[in-house]
């Protein structure tokens, strides 16, 4: 299935055959779990929600009609599973002993334990953002994605979609200056 | 010239400005600012990196969605406006069964509604004589369970309807929605029923024990 584009994947996911779309989770887990890590800031809750929006994509697949790319659909899902969880609302986030410490080698110990302060200090931040602020945020700076896709995913306007990133970006400067 | 609004200060950062209006920032102090505290929150937000788990979860991960996909999703795992829609519709579904199944043995009761028949005189659990058919359930012939309504339901559309999406919910599910008999409802029921029904009802349950070899 390496070599199936997502349409392929998406028809032969929907004529019932498993493996399609368990090619379908293997090629777009990482996106999702990252959407999701954004919104909880720990791996338990953002690993749940990853799954639960692969399930409700299996069940949706049906009537799935390819109007939009496949990975924009799941980042909608994603994005509406995010935000309809409780976790999400009072997130938990994993403190700097619980971070996986990921190129620190290179760096002194100190320095090292600042920048994961400031990251979760960051995520702590982020979890305070109105929903679609957060929203916009995350698929914009994190996911890279250009203002017309998330105006797709958030269902917005694209003039939304930007005036909410910038009031994303001005009350996350806000809350980390307080 | 006015300053930037909030659209055109992003517009501005993704090079999406127009020539016009990107050169108002050259003489422009304030919008200037803004842009360079905009660009610092984003600098820092690039740095903010999410750990990477390890290559064992991706490993595993498949594997956890299928295992999901292949058992129901409990009740607690729902949440939100889906959540109480789907606990909503269901109720109104186990409703609609308890309405139709009351309307069949009112429908069945019909001559002696109130009566109470003590269950020992009634239930018979070996075989017996074939419940009776009274006349006001239709003629007789020589299967008398043909013209049964408990039977004929079975051939009901909108029964059908109400069986199938009830045959999607487990009974963890219907309890776990405050559905499930209270304590000693079963003898109440039993007890309000005619003979012929509790005999109906032996018959049934009998034939049910045979089937799973209880």
């Amino acid at each position: 299935m390496q070599g199936v584009d997502d349409a392929e994947l998406v028809r032969l996911a929907q004529a019932g055959r498993r493996e399609a779309f368990d090619a379908i989770v293997q090629r777009h887990q990482k996106q999702v779990y990252q959407l999701c890590y954004r919104f909880v800031g720990n791996h338990e809750d953002a690993s749940d929600l990853a799954q639960d929006a692969f399930v409700r994509a299996f069940r949706a697949l049906p009537r799935f009609k390819a109007e939009s790319a496949l990975g924009t659909w799941l980042y909608r899902i994603a994005v509406n599973v995010c935000l309809n969880r409780k976790a999400v609302k009072t997130p938990h986030f994993e403190g700097i002993d619980e971070v996986e410490r990921a190129d620190t080698k290179s760096e002194r110990a100190d320095a090292a334990v600042l920048r994961q302060e400031r990251a979760v200090e960051v995520r702590a931040a982020i979890a305070r953002l109105p929903p679609k602020q957060r929203a916009t945020l995350i698929l914009r700076a994190y996911h890279d994605l250009p203002h017309e896709q998330i105006a797709g995913i958030l269902g917005s306007s694209v003039g939304a979609v930007k005036a909410n990133f910038f009031h994303a970006l001005a009350n996350l400067k806000k809350l980390l200056d307080t | 010239m006015t300053h930037l609004n909030e659209t055109e200060l992003i517009e501005w950062l993704d090079g999406g400005l127009g020539a016009e209006r990107a050169a108002h920032v050259d003489t422009c102090g304030t919008c200037h600012a803004a842009l360079v505290s905009i660009g610092s929150t984003l600098a820092m937000l690039a740095a903010n990196h999410a750990p990477e788990p390890s290559p064992l979860f991706w490993d595993h991960f498949g594997r956890r969605v299928n295992e999901r996909i292949d058992r129901r999703v409990p009740d607690g795992e729902r949440h939100g406006i889906t959540g109480w829609l789907f606990g909503a519709r269901r109720a109104a579904l186990v409703a609609a069964v308890v309405v139709i199944f009351a309307a069949a043995i009112g429908f069945r009761g019909g001559d002696n509604p109130t009566s109470i028949q003590d269950p020992a005189d009634s239930v018979r659990l070996s075989p017996g004589p074939a419940p009776v058919v009274r006349e006001a359930d239709g003629p007789r012939s020589d299967d008398p369970v043909v013209n049964d309504p408990l039977d004929d339901i079975d051939a009901d559309a909108a029964w059908a309807v109400v069986r199938t999406a009830a045959e999607d919910m487990g009974y963890d599910e219907a309890r776990a929605e405050g559905l499930a008999a209270r304590p000693g409802s079963t003898e109440r029921v039993a007890l309000g029923l005619s003979g012929d029904e509790l005999a109906e009802l032996a018959r049934l349950i009998e034939n049910e024990l045979k089937r799973t070899g209880a």
